[in-house]
């Protein structure tokens, strides 16, 4: 239904009142009865109601002035004459007219001028326009957040007007966010004597918001009146840091209580007097008079040294090295848990049991521990995106190129050490995307692409893991070439039916570059290789994907957690080695035949229908084993990628969390170490780098 | 689906209302003055429905509307009524209040402005 139905609904009553209203007119003439002047009014009253709505509003201001001059007419401080009666009759053929035809303006002023000196002779000169005050700015203010302390103290017979306080602090709280917050339970009786129909509550909120006091005052529009409502606003006690410090310095707790209404003033005179005299505690004085009870006293004194804290700034500096050493303190007290664990197995039961769920409860708090610091440690990764906006910009120039750089998920946290370190391979793959990925605008425009090429960072937390990815929307990877240059390497054979992944991962060895003619940009030596290298050495993996016109993905995986990891321990011989659990897909024994040697690579096995390349860890260190034949012995199965392996060992040893101390490089040129790590008993245990040992075997 | 009830002997307000509630999908009975909105009130008791507001003018014939909310307070204790008034600031808000309406609404109003009212007073 549209406002036209309302539209005729009114020219359909307003022409029923108007003959009613003509009628009564002229019989005013004959006299004023009361009853008369009062039904004429409600007339004019109905008619500028419903003109208004109607959408009138000439006729509606009109009325307005004429439902006031009427008003003094009943209130009697206007006489009943002709001429009054003349000029109520005229007004009323100005009416209709006005609604059925046209409104004539020169004839509303004459009335007007006229009704305007019966208002001055009634001694109350109104212009309708008055009620009518532009509506205060109600809009949101850009930027400037207010602070208003709100104070809602309802009265007990709230309810029965039909009003839900609830409701109200709702739409209170809806303007903005809640700083501060209590609700007074001082009011509130015991159970049996709790009348539900009786509202008890007042509620105190800080309220932080964009909205100016009007907007407040609109939520309490009906109960402002006759309720306790207090509105301040104390925007400058937050905006002006200073001068708010300085306030909330000297702020007392008296003052607190005072400000928060739990006191009176006179009261807060009556115990400071008493309190120079016996010199005790405030708080404890104002409990003793009965003006507070002792939860308001701890609230206050809590506010107090919020307020403290506040002063004493919530944040420290804090040198990233000091971070470094509690994380391998922390370390430390995980070596020593498990080592107090391994006593507690060699306990009698009833001690051991005991110890041992000790130790599962400090095993919590450590998890716990280990948690917080490395959220000290996260930071966002925006900042080091942002960095690269420059570069992209000046980049794309140089190879008059035009692309745009998208940023996503910059609110990600990583670890500290994540991000310094990620940051050179970050750039190293954009110079790639922007080099070999983004087509010259020219040939974008031919492909029947947007002259202006993409190319997006995009950060994002994933079971456990951070992906970072780089997407182009360029002309993808040109597998061919690639494959061509694999053969002039001698990296592929001809014939070899390589996978697309397997065509990708050609990209990442030493020296493979592809561009025909080496850029300015890439080619310069440090390869892909180097980049899959620092991301290794960080416990991630990179993955390639690509799509022929419609560009690349590449997609780093990163570790959430550094330093600490949860590990299996496995036996061989008689030294123990550390397999990372996220990269152990299952432990079997194989069967005899399932074990083969294949031509070129070397001895498999068979897991689930699959074969998966088969180390013999005792071979690969040039160590001492137990069993020597893959039957008898226990198989790790690992994952990296897409790649599976299994790890012969001897057996299992067990499963826990473990601090990763980095081996130098002389130690080992082994990529299939990543580590070391200090075990209960002392000894140190070495660990297994999952993707560096495919790496090793891939050579 | 809630019952409001609009009391008005206007039917352009009462229209009006039915149309600017009509979009939060509530009902919207129509009463001309008190007395037929008592009535209606108890039609709707009688049928087992609840009323979720009423919206009430303050000048009307027969039962005018401050004699309305007392008499439906008598009734009822908690169901919202706001009365319509083009008095804005007006002593008949006050009469209205102490009679026991929850708010009020000051004519000629636009449908929003309602809406809002509505919303802040019907959950």
């Amino acid at each position: 239904m549209s406002e036209n139905t309302i539209r005729d609904v009114f020219l359909e009553e307003a022409r029923e009142i108007l003959r009613h209203l003509e009628a009564d007119l002229i019989q005013l003439e004959d006299g004023d009865d009361p009853e008369l002047i009062n039904r004429i009014f409600r007339y004019v009253h109905t008619i500028k109601g419903s003109s208004g709505i109607a959408g009138f509003d000439v006729v509606y201001e009109f009325t307005h002035k004429l439902e006031t001059l009427l008003d003094m007419v009943r209130n009697g401080k206007i006489p009943v004459e002709k001429k009054l009666v003349d000029l109520l009759l005229e007004s009323m053929d100005w009416i209709a007219t006005g609604i059925y035809e046209e409104p004539d303006f020169d004839r509303m002023e004459a009335l007007l001028d006229r009704t305007g000196k019966y208002h001055a002779a009634g001694g109350g000169a109104v212009s309708a326009s008055e009620e009518e005050d532009a509506p205060a700015k109600n809009g949101p203010s850009e930027d400037k957040n207010f602070f208003f302390l709100v104070r809602a103290s309802f009265r007990p017979m709230v309810f029965q007007s039909g009003i839900d306080p609830l409701i109200i602090m709702e739409d209170l709280t809806a303007l903005g966010s809640v700083e501060q917050k209590r609700v007074n339970l001082k009011r509130l009786p015991e159970l049996e004597e709790l009348d539900p129909e009786r509202c008890y509550l007042d509620w105190t909120v800080l309220l932080k918001t964009k909205h100016p006091r009007s907007k407040l005052d609109d939520v309490f529009i009906f109960v402002k009146d006759d309720n306790d409502i207090t509105v301040e606003d104390i925007t400058a006690e937050f905006v002006d840091d200073e001068k708010y410090n300085t306030m909330l310095q000297e702020r007392k707790l008296g003052e607190i209580l005072l400000k928060r209404g739990i006191i009176t003033e006179e009261e807060l005179d009556d115990v400071l007097s008493s309190q120079d005299e016996s010199n005790r505690k405030l708080g404890d004085l104002i409990v003793e008079k009965g003006y507070a009870d002792e939860k308001s006293i701890k609230y206050a004194l809590g506010e107090q040294s919020r307020i403290k804290s506040r002063i004493q700034t919530t944040t420290v500096r804090v040198d990233t090295r000091k971070l470094d050493s509690l994380l391998n303190l922390l370390g430390e007290i995980v070596i020593s848990q498990s080592s107090i664990s391994r006593i507690s197995e060699e306990l009698e039961e009833q001690h051991g049991f005991r110890l041992k769920n000790a130790l599962y409860a400090m095993d919590r708090i450590t998890r716990e521990f280990q948690e917080q610091i490395m959220a000290i440690r996260m930071i966002p990764i925006g900042p080091t995106f942002e960095q690269f906006r420059r570069f992209v910009r000046d980049a794309a120039a140089d190879m008059k190129k035009e692309i745009r750089l998208d940023i996503r998920g910059a609110e990600t946290e990583l670890d500290k050490t994540v991000i310094e370190q990620i940051s050179d391979p970050l750039k190293h793959m954009l110079r790639n995307a922007i080099d070999h990925g983004i087509e010259p605008p020219d040939e974008r425009e031919k492909a029947g692409k947007k002259r202006t090429g993409t190319v997006t960072l995009n950060a994002y937390h994933q079971e456990g893991n951070i992906y970072i990815e780089i997407i182009d929307d360029g002309q993808g990877i040109d597998r061919a070439a690639i494959k061509r240059k694999g053969l002039e390497r001698g990296l592929i054979k001809p014939g070899d039916e390589l996978t697309d992944k397997q065509i990708h991962d050609l990209l990442f060895l030493p020296g493979f570059s592809t561009a025909e003619n080496v850029g300015e940009l890439s080619g310069r030596g440090v390869g892909m290789d180097v980049v899959k290298t620092n991301i290794e050495a960080l416990r991630g993996s990179v993955e390639i994907f690509s799509e022929e016109r419609r560009g690349s993905t590449i997609r780093i995986k990163l570790p959430l957690t550094l330093a600490i990891i949860e590990g299996m321990l496995v036996r061989v011989g008689t030294n123990v080695y550390i397999i990372p659990l996220l990269s152990i897909v299952e432990s079997l024994q194989p069967a005899r035949d399932h074990v083969k040697t294949v031509e070129g690579k070397g001895e498999v096995m068979l897991v689930r229908g699959e074969y998966v390349p088969l180390v013999r860890l005792y071979e690969h260190f040039g160590i001492k084993s137990d069993v020597t034949n893959p039957w008898e012995s226990l198989v790790v199965v690992v994952e990296s990628g897409s790649d599976r392996l299994g790890i012969m060992i001897d057996d299992l040893v067990g499963q826990q969390q473990i601090v990763i101390k980095s081996l130098e490089n002389y130690i080992t040129q082994s990529r299939a170490l990543s580590g070391a790590a200090i075990l209960g008993d002392g000894k140190v245990a070495l660990i297994i780098d999952v993707h560096g040992m495919v790496g090793d075997l891939a050579r | 689906m809630k019952n409001i009830l609009a009391v008005d002997d206007s039917p352009t307000i009462r229209t009006s209302v039915e149309y600017a509630l009509k979009g939060l999908g509530h009902n919207v009975v129509q009463a001309e003055n008190g007395k037929d909105a008592l009535d209606k009130f108890n039609d709707l008791k009688e049928k087992g429905e609840s009323l979720a507001m009423c919206i009430v003018d303050v000048n009307m014939p027969v039962m005018d509307g401050i004699t309305f909310v007392k008499e439906f307070r008598k009734l009822d204790k908690f169901t919202p009524v706001v009365i319509l008034t083009t008095e804005s600031g007006n002593s008949k808000i006050e009469e209205g209040k102490s009679a026991g309406a929850s708010g009020w609404i000051v004519k000629p109003f636009a449908p929003g402005e309602l809406v809002k009212i509505v919303e802040k007073l019907v959950r």
